[in-house]
């Protein structure tokens, strides 16, 4: 097992293999962040290739003062981002059928989400979030960042951060939701 | 609230140390843009460098296989391991048998001169008795005699001529190793035959001589690479370096004169000078405090306790740094050459002429200064700026050595005259300056 300062230096150096050794140890960690911010795999990919060149060419600035997955983790939240803004105008076709097709829940339903949901159920719920819900959903659930910051980051209002925060919670609920009770009654047809 | 944070948890945890694999063609996408990305961002110092111990090894490693692949078609050097393992060896053979065949018949027509020869004084004996008895009828006959005997041989010699013609024709590809057949049929008793032999062993011998190191061919391409000390007559620079990559295209109109045109990369490096004017707070001299004072009782007259204060102020400041430019030109040049001697593998030649060089790429960094304490910073750029197209004066001295029959190693000591100054209302340097250099490369004859 080489140790990451020496991975590190590697990459600092150019050579190709600390690079491959680098992407093989973390890709799939950030590749997992990367889903919850983007609509598919293909999509998810391709910020993740594009985070991954940034983190190579911008290597020689990690002073190794920090964690470096952190320092990881932060360029590929930010490419995510960058992603979201560059598309923003393709997403809103989408997302205006999403809210229309999802905007009214059930209530009585919320109290029903099965804490064990599958990591990948989950993901594919995200990734059908509204792009504006997603972004906000993860700033603020997942990556632990105030209003105020989300507000910043995406160039909107603290407000509209909380709402879109509230929205996007109750969109989740009710897929959640869906997804379990479609789940238990399964078995039921097939009995009969 | 509470609900929200319970799904915020339940989220959390579910996604907790979620990992994908990703599909191969991301890393070799990674790659691909990676390798792009580092092409963009040549470090041209290193790679300078690394190409010039690329061209260097490049050269030496073609000329040498080259020379090795030319041996195999070069007469004067075939081996006895080539003429026993390749299939020319079949071809000797063979032609060797056509000499043989052709010596018995050389032979056998020596012969028959030996024995018209020899029959010769016993027609003449028989002649001289004849005569005295039958002078009239034996005169006919001897006439008749000495006449076939000498259109015999006169038969004879030409057919020597035309078979020895035929070996030596034969046998061109295969000099030397046949020499000693050649030399076996000149020791023939034939004056005649030993005569033919020695004028067409010296055939022989051109035609190897010319084969050997070849005609020049009309038309030559070539790959040069040029390192170059560059001297731009200004005081403050130092001689920087350059380094040409050029194509040429060589015609050779006459067995003397030719015309050689193509197209160049150069890079040169030059300094950037810049003046960075800064302020700040220094000292710029002292006074001494009166923190308390005592009456000596003695004089009467005061006595004072002081300490050293410094006066501080902004202070102006100049400094002056350099940075590391490097220009990128394409060069056309058009020389006319003039040959000097061409003897056996090596030949050498001296060209002049004009050189177009159009300014391409230029790459300036900008200069770069921290200092903490400064109040104030700017930056002056003092260096001109280069103009687009300028034109240079060029002479050269080319040696050629050739290791093949088509590719020949090139050493040229170069001079490089610009005509003008290649500053733009030249803040630097009115002066042209000049480059010496060393153009090395491979000329392949077509």
């Amino acid at each position: 097992m080489i140790a990451e300062d020496k991975i590190i230096d590697g990459c600092k150096a150019g050579k190709r293999r600390a690079q491959n050794i680098l992407y093989k140890k973390y890709a799939p960690t950030m590749l997992g962040i990367c889903m919850r911010y983007t609509k598919n795999q293909a999509e998810a990919e391709d910020v993740l290739q594009e985070s991954f060149i940034k983190i190579f060419t911008n290597i020689k600035n990690f002073r190794k003062k920090g964690s470096f997955e952190g320092w990881i983790k932060k360029i590929m939240i930010n490419t995510a981002l960058n992603n979201y803004k560059k598309n923003l105008k393709h997403y809103h076709h989408t997302d205006i059928e999403e809210i229309e097709n999802n905007f009214f829940i059930d209530d009585n339903e919320e109290n029903n989400i099965n804490e064990e949901i599958s990591p990948e159920v989950l993901i594919k719920v995200i990734q059908n979030l509204p792009q504006g819900y997603k972004m906000i959903l993860n700033l603020f659930v997942f990556e632990r960042h105030s209003h105020k910051e989300i507000a910043q980051m995406l160039n909107i209002s603290v407000n509209t951060s909380k709402s879109q925060l509230l929205k996007a919670r109750r969109l989740l609920k009710k897929k959640l939701v869906q997804i379990n009770n479609k789940s238990i009654k399964e078995p039921e047809y097939q009995t009969l | 609230m509470k609900d929200d944070n319970k799904t915020d948890d339940i989220l959390r945890g579910s996604l907790e140390g979620y990992t994908k694999e990703p599909s191969v063609n991301v890393w070799k996408g990674i790659v691909r843009k990676l390798l792009l990305y580092d092409i963009r961002n040549l470090n041209f110092s290193n790679l300078f460098t690394n190409i010039t111990i690329f061209i260097f090894i490049s050269i030496i490693v073609t000329g040498v296989i080259v020379y090795s692949l030319s041996e195999l078609n070069n007469p004067s050097v075939i081996t006895d391991e080539f003429l026993s393992e390749t299939a020319i060896n079949k071809q000797i053979h063979t032609e060797y048998d056509v000499a043989s065949k052709n010596k018995e018949i050389i032979n056998s027509n020596i012969n028959k001169v030996e024995n018209i020869n020899t029959t010769t004084p016993k027609i003449q004996a028989e002649s001289t008795s004849v005569t005295n008895n039958n002078p009239k009828q034996h005169e006919n006959k001897i006439i008749n005699k000495t006449n076939y005997i000498e259109q015999t041989n006169e038969k004879t010699y030409d057919l020597n001529e035309r078979l020895f013609s035929e070996n030596i024709n034969r046998l061109n590809p295969i000099y030397l190793k046949y020499d000693f057949l050649l030399l076996n049929l000149s020791s023939e008793k034939s004056i005649k035959y030993n005569s033919i032999n020695k004028r067409t062993s010296q055939n022989h011998l051109n035609m190897r001589l010319r084969d050997d190191y070849g005609k020049k061919a009309k038309l030559s391409f070539g790959i040069f690479f040029t390192p170059e000390i560059i001297n731009y007559q200004v005081d403050s620079k130092p001689n920087k370096s350059a380094y040409t990559f050029d194509i040429s295209t060589i015609y050779h109109y006459s067995d003397i004169f030719f015309l050689q045109s193509g197209v160049g990369i150069s890079f040169s490096e030059d300094n950037g000078d810049y003046t960075i004017n800064y302020e700040q707070y220094d000292s710029i001299g002292f006074y001494y405090e009166v923190n308390s004072f005592t009456i000596d009782p003695e004089t009467g007259m005061p006595i004072f306790n002081t300490s050293i204060e410094n006066i501080y102020d902004s202070v102006k400041y100049a400094d002056n740094s350099q940075t590391n430019n490097l220009y990128t030109y394409l060069q056309i040049p058009l020389n006319l050459g003039y040959n000097i001697f061409d003897y056996k593998r090596i030949s050498c030649n001296v060209k002049g002429g004009p050189v177009l060089s159009i300014l391409i790429h230029e790459k300036e960094p900008e200069v770069k200064y921290t200092n903490k304490n400064a109040l104030w910073i700017s930056i002056d750029n003092n260096s001109s700026k280069r103009i687009k197209t300028n034109w240079q004066l060029s002479a050269s001295i080319a040696i050629s050595y050739r290791i093949g029959k088509k590719l020949s190693i090139n050493i040229e000591p170069k001079y490089n005259y610009y005509i003008k100054s290649i500053y733009e209302k030249s803040k630097t340097s009115t002066k042209s300056p000049y480059s010496l250099g060393l153009r090395t490369g491979l000329l392949f004859n077509l």
